[in-house]
């Protein structure tokens, strides 16, 4: 942008005539100044930004005298040991097998009945496809609070799906809307002519769909597919209320808040501060191998 | 077996219509707990019988500690009702006041002592007295504060002792003291908590008999008595608690039933509209207003869901079980 | 392909999505608008109550407290994630060096669970053993523990909190917007002689309207919205100082970690909270959308 490049200085072309020196020195070190000072400012907020998660990071390899006795930047002595006693004590086995299998199983699932819906939406005609449409964005906007877990659960009681995960993972395939909307967006990329004329070659609904939409839908499922795993491993109040009385179906984000005043928040906050990363790291990983999906994904949802 | 436990016996607690379905073994006393070394520290000899005192030596703890962040007294405030349950209920009927705000006299609810007390805790607020952060900290990380040394003292249930035995080790030199009263004085008798039943047998039971059995069996003297001195309640028993020896747990000695300890009739249960007492008392002791509106408005939101309680039945017959288990002159044995 | 088939194969494929949605999603919202006339403890009887859930709210002075407190929430929350996310999508967007750095530096706390944040900023923040206060006290920044989660402060904390999660998404919806505004446009003004302010107000700013519009409607109902985070890290807050209308409404009907089960459990009332703060969420949705409607005209 050129306001950019005007601010660091880049030469702007007009002739330089010699009584202008001082006024094109002055320009320069107000673009100097200004560069000083939006660096600052960025820096800064990236501090900002990092400082609770390296102060968790920190915490976690610190002694807990250490972290007791307050002040300590950096571990006197490293313990990396805190995460295999967190591991050990706090049950992080489980909730993190539990968050693993939710997670998957909603995602393959928000993945599956979205990018069926968004087919049949773009490719064919059929009475009520307005009324789909509206229905869908209707349920991104509407919300009554946790009200709603109660109707909720009384139906996976029904169905004898409260006493595993499957009741979650149900209802958190139910909130598809935004994927729906983001794989429509995809879909109407996918040039129809493609599918049809593979179809009337002979070729099969399935065999169309595998061989030649699913590659183009890739890159679309990539990113929604992430998106919905995030939302999946993120979730809180779903998982917290469902598992209030069986808490070996706990997730990391309920376990660990379970945590936040129990004896070992208060005796052993280092173990706690491990037990935190413990949680966060699956998701940075997947973050810091694909962060280019993400912020297109997310740019894209405001560009549909 | 009758003689053994009819002094404790409560109607609405181990009576329902005049027949018994169960029977008490132990109950848990409520006590000022302490750390005698920030009370050495600060020059004071003798933990508070008088509530005024409690404010003056939390204020001397908190100046002479408060450099190392020891302050002079602390509750689990984040939830208030658990804070005031196990603090006010002994302060109040030591000082002859029903513990949860229930005039036994008149069988209605009127918090004004309870507020009276209220007070001295807003000072100890006001003064700086308290552990910052108290209204955050849940009963855990208290106790790991207190174990620290951080807090000069607080108030709780005879459980204290086991918590500082295996989940909170601690250095520190504490002890158990009864709660300081409105006037310095005793003029009734700390309240024991949950004592009312131990095992008991159901209305329903397809085997009245055997369950029977079982109890005679678990409430034999020997039992009972290894019960106690094994710490795993203070037995309400009088035959028991006169002849057991004491628990060995370190600092349970300050929580045995003594003959300032009795059990209190139960008061009625009633959820009123709005905050209840805990909530409506705590928000005035950090943002003030006007205690006496905060009372009455109290009484009538109590007294609307106990009339309330009353007309559908739920508490049919609270009164006049409290006045019979006050007539039958409840009393637990001096030690 | 005969019309049979045609017919069933849309209906197998969109039959999942109607099922899933209409059984998770629009029933219980029917059985909100139901409940909300009764009163339903949430086993047993449940009584027709006709209005009087209502008239139980307009007396419901905790309710009330909650919906000012989401305001405070929500205008602290947007005062300071708009204005930001905006200015460092702007700085992103030019050529920059390290900048793909920094914006996925900014974007990282929108991975984490907002819960997990709560848990992370509640060890952190807290007067009694926090890391932030030991911290500030040994550089003698302060004299004794600052109450980040008192009754004077605590809503200031969770605010911060909230910003720190929420600033990095809206910074990318910001920079998708900005990336499609044309750059013959900015060329053609800066040859004209306008400076980098004049052109981030005459050109920026009005060619984002639309954009920003929804990115703003999508903020306003998500701050509105949010109380995860504020449950993790004060449940409402000392004396109810943080409580947001729908922390308010989740007390009412589940436990929280510190109280144990819910003393007298409504379902019935709880429904008409949850109808009613949605009511409150749509209203200011609509408001919004009206006194914004000048962005959507950008020539």
């Amino acid at each position: 942008m050129n306001e950019q490049t005007a601010a660091m200085g880049k030469p702007v072309p007009h002739k330089r005539r010699d009584g202008a020196a001082s006024g094109l020195s002055g320009a320069r070190f107000a673009a100097v100044a200004g560069r000083t000072v939006l660096w600052l400012f960025l820096l800064i907020v990236a501090a900002l930004t990092l400082f609770p998660i390296l102060m968790t990071v920190t915490g976690s390899l610190m002694t807990n005298a250490d972290l007791m006795s307050g002040g300590h930047i950096l571990p006197t002595d490293w313990q990396f040991g805190n995460y295999a006693e967190a591991w050990r004590q706090s049950n992080f086995a489980r909730f993190t097998w539990n968050s693993v299998y939710m997670s998957v199983a909603a995602t393959v699932g928000t993945l599956l009945v979205a990018a069926a819906a968004a087919y049949v939406v773009d490719r064919r005609v059929f009475p009520g496809r307005a009324l789909y449409v509206g229905l869908q964005a209707s349920t991104m906007f509407v919300s009554v609070g946790a009200v709603v877990l109660r109707p909720q659960f009384d139906l996976m009681v029904k169905l004898h799906l409260n006493s595993s995960l499957w009741g979650v993972i149900l209802i958190l395939i139910s909130a598809h809307a935004s994927t729906f909307f983001i794989l429509l967006g995809f879909f109407k990329a996918i040039p129809r002519e493609l599918d049809e004329s593979a179809m009337l070659d002979g070729s099969g609904f399935i065999r169309t769909f595998y061989r030649i939409i699913l590659p183009l839908l890739a890159p679309g499922l990539g990113v929604s597919g992430l998106f919905a795993f995030r939302h999946a491993w993120n979730e809180y109040i779903l998982p917290l209320v469902f598992t209030l009385t069986d808490p070996h179906l706990q997730t990391l984000t309920v376990g660990l808040a379970n945590l936040r005043y129990g004896s070992s928040a208060a005796m052993q906050l280092n173990l706690m501060m491990a037990g935190a990363c413990l949680s966060i790291l699956p998701m940075l990983v997947v973050y810091i191998l694909a962060n280019k999906s993400f912020m297109q994904a997310t740019a894209g949802s405001v560009k549909g | 077996m009758k003689t053994k436990f009819s002094s404790l016996l409560l109607d609405g607690v181990n009576i329902f219509g005049g027949k018994l379905y169960s029977l008490p073994n132990s109950g848990q006393t409520l006590r000022l707990v302490y750390n005698k070394d920030l009370f050495d520290k600060a020059g004071i000899a003798n933990p508070p019988q008088s509530l005024q005192e409690m404010v003056d030596d939390a204020k001397k703890i908190t100046a002479a500690g408060k450099s190392e962040g020891a302050y002079g007294f602390a509750l689990n405030f984040k939830n208030p009702k658990s804070a005031f349950d196990r603090s006010m209920r002994e302060i109040l009927s030591l000082s002859g006041y029903q513990g949860l705000g229930y005039d036994l006299k008149t069988a209605q609810f009127d918090f004004k002592p309870y507020s009276q007390v209220v007070e001295y805790f807003k000072q100890m607020w006001a003064d700086g007295s308290v552990l910052p952060g108290a209204e955050t900290l849940d009963i855990d990380p208290m106790r790991a504060q207190f174990a620290a040394g951080k807090i000069g003292m607080y108030l709780s249930f005879a459980t204290e002792p086991g918590v500082y035995k295996d989940q909170f080790p601690t250095t520190i030199n504490w002890g158990a003291a009864l709660a300081p009263t409105l006037e310095g004085k005793q003029v009734g008798t700390s309240e024991i908590v949950s004592a009312g039943t131990w095992l008991g047998i159901s209305d329903k039971s397809k085997h009245k008999d055997a369950a029977w059995k079982f109890m005679e069996y678990m409430y034999q003297d020997d039992i009972l008595t290894a019960y106690h001195e094994q710490g795993f309640g203070i037995s309400v028993v009088p035959s028991i608690a006169e002849k057991a020896k004491s628990p060995d747990i370190p600092g349970m000695e300050g929580f045995l039933v003594g003959e300032h300890d009795s059990i209190w009739p139960v008061s009625p249960s009633v959820t009123p509209e709005g905050a209840n007492y805990a909530d409506a008392f705590f928000k005035y002791m950090l943002s003030g207003g006007d205690v006496s509106k905060v009372v009455t408005d109290l009484n009538t939101r109590y007294n609307d869901a106990l009339a309330k309680a009353v007309e559908k039945g739920d508490v049919k017959t609270q009164a006049e079980s409290v006045l019979r288990s006050v007539e039958a002159g409840v009393v637990i044995a001096r030690r | 392909m005969t019309r049979w088939t045609r017919l069933r194969e849309n209906s197998l494929l969109l039959l999942p999505s109607v099922i899933l949605t209409v059984a998770l999603g629009i029933y219980p919202l029917i059985w909100v608008l139901r409940y909300m006339f009764y009163d339903y403890p949430g086993y047993g009887a449940e009584t027709f109550v006709g209005l009087d859930n209502f008239r139980r709210l307009l007396r419901d002075a905790a309710f009330w407290e909650s919906v000012r407190n989401t305001f405070v929430f929500a205008g602290g929350k947007l005062l300071i994630t708009v204005p930001l996310s905006l200015l460092l999508a702007v700085i992103l967007n030019g050529r920059l060096r390290g900048r793909h750095f920094l914006r996925a530096v900014f974007f990282m706390p929108t991975v984490i669970s907002s819960a997990v944040i709560a848990v992370v900023f509640y060890l952190i923040f807290n007067s009694y053993n926090g890391m932030v206060n030991q911290l500030l006290m040994k550089y003698h920044l302060i004299g004794s523990p600052f109450e980040w989660l008192g009754p004077k402060h605590a809503m200031l904390t969770v605010i911060l909190a909230a910003v720190w999660g929420a600033v990095g998404n809206y910074m990318l919806l910001f920079l998708a917007g900005l990336q499609s505004i044309p750059h013959d446009l900015y060329e053609a003004a800066s040859i004209d002689g306008a400076g980098p302010a004049q052109r981030f107000w005459r050109i920026t700013v009005p060619m984002l309207g639309p954009v920003m519009q929804i990115i703003i409607m999508l903020a306003i109902i998500a701050a509105l919205k949010g109380y995860e985070s504020i449950m993790v890290m004060t449940e409402g807050g000392p004396i109810g100082k943080t409580e947001v209308m729908y922390l308010y409404l989740y007390k009412l009907l589940f436990p929280v970690a510190t109280s144990g089960a819910v003393v007298d459990q409504q379902f019935g009332y709880g429904s008409a909270v949850g109808f009613t703060t949605a009511i409150i969420v749509g209203m200011i949705t609509a408001v919004y959308y009206w006194m914004s409607r000048k962005m959507n005209k950008v020539f």
